[in-house]
């Protein structure tokens, strides 16, 4: 017995030494399991106001693009809101025209009417809150952005991120102040989306920065270079429609089964600066009904 | 005097993770060459340092960087690994230079030569860990040893000049 701990103590710098590495593989390999773990990840309160300080200091020497960036989207958010106020116009004709109809029923009828709880809950599902990107990587195979907003600001863990563009990612962590968003360019994020109407599943593959891949997309179907590419609303996390790029290059292999689509990706993810964070209202509800749904 | 060279490391290691931080983490070059200047830290440790002390710092170190890249494990595990070879490196190199009169390493104690293939193989053992780990499929493995290959270089030629631009002062201080 003696003899064994003599050894051990010889051996010691090798055993800390194994041990140490098997740590460090643990909390490589169970990563989704510690990313929740805001202390050891850039959403910690130390590393964020690090990440916030460099932030403030590097937007003196980026304010002129920064500000051409913000010009550019305002003047495509204004374009989008005629349009939609065109479409809404026309659409409060169409329900007055409905309403005078309606009012020519039976009143008795209408009230049970089971179509008149939908036409009652007309209130936002989604409630978006503005974040400043203090840290963003677009090098890796693994990237993360952090964001200057957490908790307080009613940020969670499982919301969207969204910008002007296009889809950016998922929070996977956030303290009170900081957040942490895995990225589309991250080789474990998955977006549930739609191209032509037919679902599919985007995913990136390293290292280039501006495009994605498509999967799961039959080969029946007829897919154009430069149709649009959206999220498809069927998950929690991100609203239905959000651009996510468009269709770069679709081949069809013999073989296959599935068309093998290259998207390029509508969001700059060298240049962000200001992103949304998507809150689903009734999200819990939902995830709950899911749950017992998928139990049974 | 002990205490003293205690301060004076702690004070090394915030300064040179702070540099690596604010300045050295954003240099990349052609997408390829990344520049993870906070090694040196654990490379100027003096020779003396007890081995099992040596490991926790390095992975302490690995995962205070690790928070800034949102990488857990990955670079203290390659931390760890440089910290357990390194003893034998300086023991394997030190025909070219024996450490009787000082456990210091510096490129101005050691010598350029010497300080230029020390820094090099564990530059290059610790890049390899990490860019290999980093890869999640086989496809691009010779991608990865390729970004190794060069950003050990860039760091390697970083850490040369700081040891130059720093140690200027502390020779005069001497």
């Amino acid at each position: 017995m003696r003899k064994l701990f003599l050894l051990l103590y010889q051996i010691k710098t090798f055993l800390i030494f194994v041990i140490l590495e098997l740590i460090c593989l643990l909390l490589i390999v169970r990563y989704n399991k510690y990313q929740n773990v805001a202390f050891l990840n850039s959403s910690n309160q130390l590393v964020g106001t690090i990440f916030k300080i460099t932030a403030n200091i590097e937007d003196y020497f980026i304010l002129k693009s920064k500000n051409e960036k913000i010009t550019i989207d305002y003047t495509s958010l204004q374009m989008q809101l005629d349009s939609l106020k065109q479409v809404n116009s026309e659409l409060v004709k169409y329900q007055s025209n409905l309403q005078h109809q309606l009012s020519t029923f039976d009143t008795t009828l209408k009230s049970k009417h089971p179509l008149n709880q939908f036409l009652v809950d007309t209130s936002l599902n989604f409630e978006y809150i503005p974040t400043k990107v203090i840290n963003n990587s677009v090098l890796h195979e693994r990237n993360f952005i952090t964001l200057d907003k957490g908790s307080d600001a009613g940020i969670d863990v499982d919301m969207g991120v969204i910008c002007a563009d296009g889809v950016v990612g998922k929070v996977v962590s956030v303290s009170r102040d900081y957040a942490t968003v895995m990225s589309l360019l991250n080789t474990r994020s998955t977006i549930s989306s739609k191209v032509v109407g037919e679902l599919g599943t985007t995913k990136w593959i390293p290292y280039n920065h501006t495009k994605a891949k498509l999967i799961d997309i039959e080969r029946h179907l007829k897919i154009k270079p430069n149709a649009p590419i959206t999220t498809s609303g069927y998950n929690s996390i991100y609203p239905e429609g959000v651009m996510i790029g468009t269709v770069y290059k679709a081949e069809l292999l013999k073989e296959e089964s599935h068309y093998n689509i290259d998207i390029q990706l509508s969001t700059n993810f060298k240049s962000l600066y200001y992103v949304y964070v998507v809150k689903k209202f009734k999200k819990e509800e939902q995830l709950k009904l899911e749950a017992k749904s998928y139990g049974e | 005097m002990e205490n003293k060279r205690i301060g004076a490391q702690i004070i090394n290691f915030f300064l040179y993770i702070f540099v690596h931080i604010l300045f050295t983490k954003e240099l990349v070059l052609y997408n390829t060459a990344f520049c993870y200047c906070y090694v040196a830290f654990l490379l100027l440790l003096p020779s003396n340092i007890p081995r099992t002390l040596a490991l926790f710092i390095g992975f302490t170190t690995g995962l205070f960087i690790d928070m800034f890249y949102d990488s857990i494990g990955m670079n203290a595990a390659a931390c760890v690994a440089i910290t357990y070879i390194r003893p034998y490196l300086i023991k394997a190199l030190s025909g070219k230079y024996s450490f009787e009169n000082s456990n210091v390493i510096s490129i101005h104690s050691t010598g350029f030569q010497w300080f230029f293939v020390y820094a090099g193989t564990l530059l290059l053992v610790h890049h390899s860990i990490l860019f290999l780990i980093d890869t999640a499929s086989s496809q691009f493995i010779f991608y990865s040893l390729n970004k190794a290959f060069f950003s050990s270089l860039f760091s390697l030629a970083t850490i040369i000049l700081l040891q130059y631009l720093v140690g200027a002062n502390t020779q005069r201080s001497r």
